[in-house]
């Protein structure tokens, strides 16, 4: 037996509890999912693509997907972006840094169920926002039931995800070597040359995880949604996971099986997508 | 590498999954005491050895002419004595039975004719203290002997209030009698003194009620439990778990009847022991004890039935437990008998599942068991009001159970979405049952044609509820629209300085009231909310709020959610107003013919009329609609459904009308020759300002029966009656009516919502 192989062996020996538990837990599951999305709900008949067409055509089903959609491709950059300046301004801030860091990452530790307080305080329409208009004789609104709700919930998935993105960056630019920076200031680099030709390229593989981290998260915005506005809110912050909330409730376990494979799909090919321009960007950098 | 690659990206579609399928959520376990186990002396379920033993409910006949039971206890001797009132004259007696009830010796007391009793308690050596009616600090007791002649002692109650009376009493094992007071003490006789004295330190607790188990009084609170010595008055140490059953369940320890209990105790047969019963059942627990046993289901015996009303407990030996209740007004004994060889559990079981509780569906859970001794029916409530479990965490967890296979036999559908539930196929054809009951008792043909749907019918309901109006002719004619009843209530205004509509009218039951008369024509045959109706129906509310919008108390719906109190579905309709004249109308939900007779009763005051509201759209408020699972016990179920729509459940004059033709009918008959007026039933209140307001029930008349029937027959199509929908509405619509958002945006919030709901399910 060669070392290599032992050390193959030794590794898949300590992957193996938390694979069984991924496998229990998750990919049976899923394929069971996969199953469930071509039977009918009650009784179990084929339904074949039935179930599919059903709910690409439900209109609920093509709002909530519009909605997520929308929200993704906002908040995502919008984050991306903030994150990202704000790790590139700590960089360069040695003595503040940790506190910085810290005081960023305090959303992270609030309970979701906190943050809907502090946001039924702020937003409702006896609320402190309100307060504060009418203070400036300016008219009140009804945040959380009109258009507005989807700004609220943008700022509330920046605001409790930013410090982790900025922690994340953080990683990956004080990782980049000191003496790198120093030669090119050397050649004479400016600040916008330094960071497209260094710190970009030095930072890919950390904002590939980051983009990664920072979709998943974005679906779990729904919580603070759903405990505002309940079942039905607001119309432009009903999300998928709405929709898959009251499918369960209403017993639309076909819908919902169908609907699960699908938004796995896109988020599948969005990966793979994502990975192969990785991928390719990795190759132009190595040619 | 690329294997790898596929297996990350297989991991990540799962770990979506998961997050997007959401959590599903554990069914709701229950603290019971364990069934099985042998207390010292009493027997428990399943005693027998081998799954054998249990206890089994008989009957005892009582007299012909004993109505009310006052008092009822086993003696020193072993004798059972009871004080009945004689149903006719009103007279009492004292009847003792030697032979566990098999016969009974009736002594009547003498010297007392003519005067009301209000309590009575029966001593351990024979004799019995009655308790007078009595106005000022003082109770009247008459103590009778074996021969039945009372003598009559005057002893002083606490003066801290100007009225205060007795309003419960008993003896402990050694002749010392207690009562408690108006004001929640509780008090002993000195008979030297000639006062009832607070001998118990209870700390400023306000104690609702009293039991005594030998030597030991067990006074409940909100609380809990405190149990002191009857001797020496000393408080005795806490028992953990007994407090426990209060904070489980905090309707052990209200107590707003003026007779029984909802928790009775008596000395066990062991030492220390103390049996108990409550509507979960037969209970033993040993003082100092680390269980309290169950030795009866009360869902297996008539116990369990949803209008008992516990009044008397007493343990003859260790086999026989007796127990007298009050069963919707009716006196009954009870006699449990251990019997060693019957199986200590029905083999077959059924569940039965509704989101509120019911009193009508225990008394159909009881009726059912009684028929059918070797089912047992579970009964499972979705919201039972005592945890923070919401609508959509019940029908989730309703949901996850169905899904598992482990889902209910008859799903009592008020307030689900029934219409989904049958798009899915869970629901079964039941028009076979309904078919039936049709050709044997009847059903009303408007409400079975209502319920039909694709020629089938998948829910049924077996009581209704009706939206009416009750004011002068002119008022009750402007009730055939929302339209005509907005304007005449405003015109009614124009000529008054003072209120229209009834005080209690807030927002919420505004809406919900005009809601149920309303929403069955809102749905257009695209499956979405008809705008139109949808902006008359908030015009209508907002004009009628509008109109005496600044003197509202608070809303009696935000104080008792969906309508059901203390499982009974309570109406809206409140004419109280109307007597006292700070209403010019009264309107809401009519429950049934106790409110149908108290209603007609009260126009000897206000000379009024009444008439359904909103009568071009004839709906009704459907009430306990059954539905049988494609997946549960079919047959079985059927068979419950059958008895739930049948004439003996339907026999209630509370909690709904029945759609049971047969039960309808003698429900009318008996409001032509009423029970409630051959007791002289009265009403009486008084207003803010002291004026007492009384009536006597009065039986209806003919014409007023025909006309109620006639009403009832013309019924068509039922109220929409999804909580989800119901819930949007009353939401945004309570925004319009407080001003705090335009018709415009309510409609078209509403729309949005409800039609996103629709579209979920289409």
């Amino acid at each position: 037996m060669t070392g290599r192989t032992k050390r193959n062996r030794a590794g898949w020996l300590f992957v193996l509890p938390s694979l069984t538990g991924v496998m229990v837990f998750y990919l049976i599951p899923f394929v069971d999912v996969c199953r469930r999305s071509f039977l009918q709900a009650v009784g179990g008949g084929f339904a074949g693509f039935g179930n599919y067409y059903q709910v690409l055509t439900n209109k609920a089903f093509r709002l909530a997907a519009g909605n997520t959609l929308r929200f993704v491709l906002i908040c995502l950059p919008l984050l991306l972006g903030m994150s990202l300046g704000i790790a590139l301004l700590l960089q360069g801030q040695k003595k503040y840094r940790e506190i910085f860091k810290s005081a960023y990452l305090a959303p992270l530790a609030i309970p979701a169920a906190s943050v809907v307080l502090l946001w039924q305080v702020l937003f409702d329409n006896q609320g402190l926002l309100n307060g504060l208009m009418h203070f400036f004789h300016k008219t009140g609104r009804d945040w959380m039931n009109e258009g507005t709700a989807f700004g609220v919930l943008v700022f509330s998935y920046i605001w409790k995800n930013l410090g982790y993105d900025v922690v994340l960056w953080l990683s990956g630019l004080l990782g980049i070597q000191e003496s790198i920076y120093e030669a090119a200031k050397v050649d004479g680099a400016g600040a916008v040359k330094t960071f497209f030709y260094i710190t970009l390229p030095n930072i890919r593989p950390v904002a590939f995880t980051i983009v990664i981290l920072s979709f998943l998260n974005s679906f779990k915005v729904f919580r603070e949604a759903y405990l505002v506005a309940g079942n039905y809110p607001q119309e432009s912050i009903y999300l998928l996971q709405h929709v898959f909330n009251n499918w369960f409730s209403e017993l639309s376990m076909d819908k919902m099986a169908a609907g699960s494979v699908l938004l796995c799909s896109v988020v599948a090919a969005f990966v793979l997508l994502l990975q192969r321009s990785w991928d390719r960007g990795d190759e132009d950098c190595n040619d | 590498m690329k294997i790898t690659k596929w297996f990350c990206l297989l991991l990540v579609m799962a770990l979506i999954t998961a997050a997007a399928a959401g959590c599903s959520k554990g069914s709701k376990g229950k603290d019971t005491a364990s069934p099985g186990a042998q207390a010292d002396g009493l027997k428990s379920e399943g005693a027998g050895g081998k799954g054998k033993g249990r206890f089994l409910e008989n009957e005892i006949a009582l007299p012909d002419r004993a109505g009310r039971i006052l008092a009822f206890g086993k003696l020193l001797d072993g004798t059972l004595a009871a004080v009945a009132e004689d149903k006719g004259d009103k007279s009492y007696y004292v009847l003792k039975s030697s032979d566990q009830g098999k016969g009974w010796k009736e002594v009547p007391v003498q010297g007392i004719k003519g005067q009301r009793i209000s309590y009575a308690a029966v001593s351990p050596d024979g004799d019995a203290a009655l308790i007078h009616y009595a106005k000022g600090c003082r109770a009247d007791i008459s103590i009778v002997g074996a021969k039945g002649k009372a003598e009559t002692v005057t002893l002083r109650l606490p003066d801290k209030v100007e009225e205060n009376q007795v309003r419960q009493a008993a003896y402990d094992k050694k002749g010392n009698l207690f009562a408690m007071d108006m004001e929640g003490a509780v008090l002993k006789a000195d008979w030297k003194e000639g006062a009832f004295k607070e001998v118990f330190d209870t700390e400023g607790l306000q104690i609702n009620y009293f039991g005594i188990a030998g030597d030991v009084m067990l006074a409940v609170h909100d609380k809990g439990i405190r149990l002191f010595d009857t001797e020496k008055g000393n408080t005795l140490d806490s028992e953990a778990l007994l407090d426990d059953l209060i904070k489980e369940d905090k309707g052990l320890a209200s107590n707003d009847m003026d007779f029984g209990a909802p928790m009775l105790f008596a000395e066990g047969t062991d030492s220390g022991g103390i049996v108990l019963v409550n509507k979960n059942g037969i209970f033993h627990y040993n003082r100092g004890g680390s269980v309290i046993e169950q030795l009866a289901d009360a869902s297996l015996l008539s116990l369990g039935g949803g209008n008992i009303v516990f009044q008397n407990l007493a343990v003859l030996d260790k086999d026989n437990i007796f127990i007298v209740v009050n069963d919707s007004g009716e006196f009954k004994l009870f006699q449990y008998s251990y019997d060693s060889k019957a199986a200590s559990a029905p083999d077959k079981e059924i569940t039965v599942y509704a989101l509120d509780e019911s009193s009508l569906l225990r008394k159909a859970v009881t009726l059912f068991q009684k028929e059918h001794p070797d089912i047992y029916v579970k009964l499972e409530f979705g919201l039972t009001g005592d945890d923070s479990v919401t609508l959509e965490d019940a029908l989730s967890v309703l949901s996850t159970n169905i899904l598992a296979g482990k889902g209910p036999d008859v799903l009592i559908l008020d307030g689900m979405p029934a219409e989904s539930y049958i798009e899915k196929g869970i629901l079964a054809d039941i028009s076979d049952v309904i078919d039936e009951v049709d050709q044997k008792e009847g059903v009303l043909p408007g409400i079975k044609e209502g319920s039909r749907k694709d020629g089938k019918i998948y829910a049924f309901p077996a009581r209704f509820l009706l939206s009416v109006i009750e004011g002068d002719k002119d008022t009750v004619k402007s009730g055939e629209s929302l339209e005509g009843m907005a304007k005449r209530i405003t015109q009614l205004k124009k000529g008054s300085n003072g209120g229209v509509i009834p005080q209690d009218k807030g927002t919420m039951t505004l809406l919900r009231d005009l809601y149920y008369a309303d929403s069955a024509s809102w749905m257009t045959e695209g499956n979405s909310i008809d705008e139109k109706a949808l902006t008359d129906y908030l015009s209508c509310a907002k004009q009628i709020y509008d109109v005496d919008a600044n003197s509202k108390e608070q809303d009696y719906l935000n104080k008792t959610g969906d309508g059901t109190v203390d499982g009974i579905k309570a109406g809206t309709l409140n004419e109280t107003d109307l007597i006292e004249g700070s209403s010019k109308m009264a309107f809401g939900t009519l429950p049934d013919f106790w409110s149908l007779q108290n209603m007609i009763s009260s126009w000897q005051l206000t000379n009024a009329d009444y008439g359904l509201l909103n009568r071009e759209v004839h709906s009704y408020i459907p009430y306990l609609s059954a539905g049988v699972t494609e997946s549960g016990n079919k047959e079985t179920a059927k068979e419950f459904v059958k008895l739930l729509l049948g004439k003996k459940t339907g026999d209630s004059i509370t909690n709904g009308f029945p759609v049971n033709k047969t039960a309808f009918r003698l429900q009318c008959e008996e409001a032509v020759d009423s029970r409630l007026v051959k007791d002289d039933s009265s009403i009486m209140f008084s207003n803010e300002d002291g004026k007492d307001f009384s009536f006597n029930t009065v039986n209806l008349t003919k014409g007023q029966v025909g006309q109620f029937t006639a009403f009832a027959e013309s019924l068509k199509k039922p109220a929409m009656d999804n909580r989800s929908i119901l819930n949007i509405v009353l939401e945004q619509g309570d925004k319009y009516l407080l001003g705090e958002q335009n018709l415009g945006d309510t409609v078209d919030a509403i729309l949005k919502k409800v039609n996103l709901y629709l579209a979920e399910n289409s």
